[in-house]
């Protein structure tokens, strides 16, 4: 069988292959990096202090953490076309059980750390099997979870306080090797996403997001992944809520809510595609670096702090709204 | 790997109430390559599905080389040594070709990861062990052409080495060459001892590839042999259950010239359609042909104004613009679309609503639906189409296809089109119902409606079709009138134009 | 005609079977209290009915169509809040203010209509943006979300009685009767829910898909303005979280009634039992002195339920491979194109 160049296809046409990697339809995911840079420097600019300033990093890295743990594990339920609502519901219950349960001391907490993250994987288990095994869009069945463990939550610790536990609040704070552990974490969880986008879990995901019919000839098993999906969600807000209870050192039973709208906003800023089929949870962490920006931005201005409301949700509608523009005209 | 045998036997399978396969066999060697052919909605991607392991026979046996196969999954299939290019291609689009290529079997390197580039290498010297060149293997498939992603499905299955390959249409978009190819490999393959299962429409490749032919017909075998033993019109007959010209109504003689009702000027809607002018005339069929892929959808979406287009379309001398389907419906033209359950039906609604919506604004009056025009609408359109349902108010998705597909003509016929667009409108539709909607197609040119309509299959074109146009890369490569009408021009034209080959 | 009436019974099943619902649970409440069954109790839970049935029109579309609106609870915070910012007490001014503030809920649901409708934007992050937006412009407006009273006129008009029954009773009747028509007898319900059970289809059936689709948002956000100056007068005052409960309420309300979530499906009028039974279980609960706390889980659970037996309903008879094909029914043709 000779190799004639050319002989098995037609000469390439109009549609040349692009030279770069880079099409339209990566440009949502660089745009996060922008945004971070323009925000990061009319901070420095205007208020240099708040970044610059002593413990100043720290303190925002802090506040980076969950919401960085959060959606990575939304990045990995969006690449499927779903959405989990629930992380709410899930980090105001590990917040009101730690508040009113974990009073140890020492390596005794661990049992019960690990008791929360265990209820936050069982929960997004039953948010997966619920997903994969009927036809119930992801949207209703985390929109229902939540209210159930807000509920939860509400009960275990009706208002805000109790007492946390004062390992844990060590456990969280100080450097290791000079470096915040807040920032530490937030480099594990980039190197954790390097090891992931070669695995084959991720290939499957991102083969479900992208046509789930094709997925299922090509026997990728769907139920399973999905389910993944939703379990590493559901255990990275339960890592989210100690940390973020940890931090605060006072229970919440509201505390998981704003956690929703932040990390849809992230990925979201981050560019992955909300249909499924592309994504990076590393752009979803500068998506979350951006979004908890516009608080900071806000203070630097000089304006009430009301305006970082109304930005955040702002800045979800236009990013949602210009990803969905350009996804919808790449898929042709 | 090799293969001794594969027996199918006694395979059942219900979709809901619909019986796909019923008592299938099937019974092949190692080595030979059989061809499996049937009508639209036979049974024969339903086979393949349950070879696959994508669904489960409610009955049935299947034994490759004497031992029984129990294929519950494509991981099952493929460790059974079944590897499948599926007629509707198992590619992902947001993926690259080399991930494609070794979905499921990427060599793994430490802690569970897929080492990419070492995947690129073994990709690109794959495919180049192959023949295949123009592709790269770092692109994604969504920028790969339909032949193309075609030749990558098939190049998938290939890899797996598998004991048996089983092809579900693999030359709809393929070139000559490309189908050379094809051939080419399926040869090599059959001689290392494997069964390769070969299914296509196009009786002149199966004449040429296959050792073996098997029919099914209603989900059942209905005749089994070698190839050089059976006719064409055998095979026909066999496929159809009755001789083919019971199902064509008879073709008048070539209409006299008419006005020309609708005029296409450089309709273009790139990249896939690039510019088409043709007239269509009164009370004429013209029937547009072509490989897969070569813009035939592009052209009837930007007819019906379903996309966006450049260049010029009239209606009765009157410039019209199409923005929207509602446009072309007001102009007078109506489309029947390609898949009836995602793009034709809302099936969880009643036969009257779906017949109702797209006539609304002739039978409401200040926003209300007029109960007593709508009756009427229904009543008529019910009964010039024979819709066989129990009431007006039942679900579409409990009729059959066929009825299905004429809730949509009952539709579209209400919206009184002077251009009547049918992309495909007989797949998956049992013989019977064809042969109604083919009458009804004369009936409606008799009464003066125009029809354009798009068929994969070219026996469809040649015994309706007043005027052929053969579409090629967009663009109209032939406008074949009367006598010129044949299969083998069609087919000739589809692929390369003028000259018919000995294949062929 | 009898074939017509048992047919239309079976395929509102759902619609029937909520309003016995209803029913049992308000017998299970008079055996448990007796003053359950008292006329002022009655009334009061039509009441507090209605306000979720008011919010729940703009819902119900919303949901029939396969999307969801979000942003409910600031729209309706909202409008309360400013009618009593903007009126400061006096009721004339309330006749230039209410329209005002329904029209501006109007419009909140316009942008929201735009993104989901045009841009393609999921509903669910469209409304979940645009609640966070609309909060954040509220407490820059109120400085901090202080309470603040409604005018005399209001309140009296909320809580009193026209023709004999309590006015918010006979609006909700009102509005109930519209919907109803609106959904069942009109081009528009027609075009409605084509759009939600199959939007290709009702393109290349000639329905503007898209102007449709806006039309539900609009509804919702004008409606929970609407109902944020009538629950402003209810309470006598407005603050910013008097909004929140009527998320889950006015979903869990629509779902309840039969609405398929999937869209295309369900009716209004199974909204309004949905309503009440929401109303009904809250008060039961209320008796054996469970809280806010069994009520979100109650809410929760409720919503899984009835919508896992919708989805059920939708698979019986059906292939698996059309059941997957109605979820992917979302995506418009423009999808096909690769």
């Amino acid at each position: 069988m000779s190799v004639t160049p050319g002989v098995l296809n037609p000469p390439p046409r109009a549609d040349r292959r692009p030279r770069f990697k880079v099409g339209a339809g990566d440009l949502p995911l660089l745009m996060a990096y922008v945004y971070v840079v323009v925000m990061t420097g009319v901070c420095l600019i205007v208020s240099p202090d708040l970044i610059d300033g002593p413990g100043a990093m720290s303190a925002n890295f802090s506040l980076v953490v969950p919401l960085a743990l959060v959606c990575f594990g939304q990045t990995l339920v969006m690449l499927t076309r779903g959405i989990d609502l629930s992380v709410g519901g899930v980090i105001s219950v590990g917040s009101a059980l730690m508040a009113t349960h974990l009073n140890a001391k020492g390596w005794a907490v661990m049992p019960e750390v690990l008791a929360i993250l265990v209820l936050g994987t069982l929960i997004g288990v039953l948010n997966g099997v619920i997903i994969a095994k009927t036809a119930i869009q992801p949207f209703i069945v985390t929109l229902a979870m939540w209210s159930i463990w807000d509920g939860v939550a509400f009960g275990v610790l009706p208002v805000e306080g109790g007492k946390v536990s004062q390992t844990l609040t060590n456990a969280t704070n100080g450097n290791i090797v000079g470096i915040p552990k807040s920032i530490w974490i937030v480099v594990v969880l980039l190197v954790v996403w390097r090891w992931l986008r070669q695995t084959r879990l991720l290939g499957d995901l991102v083969a479900i997001g992208s046509d789930e019919n094709r997925a299922r000839l090509l026997g990728v098993r769907i139920d399973r992944r999905k389910i993944e999906a939703y379990a590493a969600c559901g255990f990275l807000a339960a890592l989210a809520s100690i940390w973020v209870t940890a931090q605060t050192q006072s229970g919440s039973p509201i505390g998981g809510d704003q956690f929703i709208l932040a990390s849809v906003a992230a990925v979201v800023i981050g560019g992955t595609n909300i249909f499924g089929g592309k994504g990076s949870a590393a752009s979803s962490m500068m998506g979350a670096i951006a979004f908890l920006l516009i608080p900071i931005l806000v203070f630097a201005l000089n304006l009430t702090s009301f305006w970082g409301t109304f930005f955040q949700g702002l800045i979800l509608i236009v990013a949602v709204t210009f990803n969905s523009l350009i996804q919808t005209r790449s898929q042709r | 790997m090799t293969a001794s045998s594969l027996e199918i036997t006694g395979l059942q399978k219900s979709f809901g109430g619909v019986k796909a396969l019923d008592g299938a066999t099937l019974s092949c060697v190692g080595g030979e390559t059989h061809a499996l052919i049937g009508e639209n909605g036979a049974g024969k991607s339903t086979l393949v599905k349950v070879l696959s392991g994508s669904v489960q026979p409610d009955e049935g046996e299947i034994w490759l080389n004497g031992e029984r196969l129990h294929v519950s999954s494509p991981l099952e299939a493929r460790q059974a040594g079944i590897a499948t290019a599926f007629q509707e291609l198992s590619v992902i689009p947001d993926l690259s070709v080399a991930s494609n290529l070794f979905y499921g079997i990427e060599p793994k390197v430490r802690a569970g990861r897929i080492d990419r580039n070492s995947l690129r290498r073994e990709a690109a010297s794959f495919l180049e062990s192959l023949g295949v060149d123009g592709i790269d293997v770092a692109a994604n498939v969504r920028e790969l052409s339909l032949a193309q992603r075609q030749v990558l499905e098939i190049s998938k299955a290939l890899l797996r080495e598998p004991a048996v390959l089983i092809l579900d249409e693999p030359t709809s978009a393929l070139l000559p060459e490309q189908v050379q190819w094809l051939f080419a490999q399926v040869r090599d393959f059959a001689q290392t001892g494997g069964i390769a299962l070969f299914i296509s429409h196009r009786l002149e490749e199966i004449e040429s590839l296959s050792d073996r032919v098997t029919v099914l017909r209603s989900g059942t075998n209905v005749g089994t042999g070698p190839i050089g033993e059976m006719s064409e019109a055998r095979l026909v007959e066999m496929m159809l259950g009755r001789p083919v010209d019971r199902v064509f109504p008879e073709q008048p003689a070539a209409p006299t010239e008419q006005d020309v009702v609708c005029e296409l000027t450089d309709l273009a809607a790139p990249p896939r359609l690039r510019g088409i002018s043709m007239k269509i005339h009164k009370g004429e069929i013209v029937g547009v042909g072509g490989l897969q892929g070569q813009g035939q959808l592009a052209l009837f979406m930007a007819l019906f104004g379903a996309i966006r287009s450049t260049g010029k379309v009239s209606i009765k001398g009157k410039h019209v613009r199409l923005r929207h389907p509602r446009a072309a419906l007001d102009a007078g033209i109506a489309l029947i679309p390609e898949d009836r359950a995602s793009d034709g039906l809302c099936m969880t609604l009643s036969i009257r609503e779906n017949i109702s919506v797209g006539s609304l604004p002739a039978i409401s009056s200040w926003g209300v639906v007029n109960r007593a025009k709508e009756s009427k609408l229904l009543s008529s359109a019910v009964s010039q189409l024979n819709v066989k349902m129990k009431s007006l108010r039942q679900e579409v998705s409990a009729l059959s296809g066929g009825n299905q597909q004429k809730v949509i003509l009952a539709r579209v016929l209400a919206q009184k089109p002077s251009v009547l667009l049918m992309y495909d409108a007989t797949r998956g539709v049992d013989v019977g119902t064809k042969a109604e909607i083919y009458r009804l197609m004369r009936e409606q040119c008799e009464a003066g409606t125009s029809i354009l309509f798009y068929s994969t299959d070219v026996v469809e074109l040649v015994n309706m079709a007043d005027r052929v146009v053969v579409l090629h890369d967009g663009q109209i490569r032939a406008d074949l009138h009367g006598a010129e009408i044949t299969e083998s021009r069609i087919v000739a034209e589809s692929v390369g134009g003028g000259a018919t080959r000995q294949l062929l | 005609m009898r074939e017509a009436v048992t047919d239309t019974l079976r395929k509102h099943r759902s619609v029937v079977l909520a309003f016995a619902l209803a029913i049992v649970l308000f017998v299970i409440g008079t055996v448990q209290a007796s003053g359950f069954a008292s006329w002022d109790h009655v009334r009061t839970i039509l009441i507090t009915s209605s306000f979720i049935g008011l919010v729940g029109v703009g819902q119900t579309l919303c949901m029939l169509t396969g999307g969801i609106d979000l942003s409910i609870p600031s729209n309706l915070a909202g409008a309360a809040v400013l009618t009593a910012f903007l009126a400061n007490g006096s009721s004339a001014s309330l006749l230039w203010i209410i329209p005002l503030v329904i029209v501006i809920g109007a419009l909140i649901g316009l942008i929201n209509g735009l993104g989901v409708a045009y841009a393609g934007v999921p509903p669910i992050i469209m409304t979940l943006g645009m609640n966070s937006a609309v909060q954040g412009l509220l407490l820059i407006y109120t400085h901090g979300g202080l309470a603040a009273a409604a005018p005399t006129n209001l309140v009296n008009f909320v809580n009193g009685n026209t023709l004999g029954l309590s006015t918010m009773v006979l609006l909700w009747i009102v509005v109930a009767i519209l919907a109803t028509v609106v959904l069942s007898f009109s081009t528009f319900g027609r075009k409605l829910y084509a759009v939600g059970t199959n939007p290709a289809a009702a393109r290349l059936a000639g329905v503007d898909v898209r102007r449709v689709l806006v039309v539900p948002y609009i509804v919702s956000g004008a409606g929970a303005a609407a109902t944020g100056v009538l629950l402003l007068g209810y309470l006598g005052q407005a603050f910013i979280t008097m909004g929140d409960t009527y998320l889950f309420s006015s979903a869990v309300a629509v779902a309840v009634g039969g609405a398929s979530i999937l869209g295309g499906k369900g009716h209004y009028v199974g909204t309004v039992a949905g309503a009440i039974i929401l109303t009904l279980i809250t008060a039961n609960l209320n008796l054996i002195s469970l809280g806010t706390s069994a009520i979100d889980v109650a809410y929760g659970v409720i919503l899984l339920g009835t919508v896992y037996l919708a989805s059920m309903r939708m698979r019986s008879g059906q292939s698996p491979r059309l059941v997957a094909m109605l979820g992917d029914a979302r995506t418009s043709i423009a999808k096909r194109w690769r």
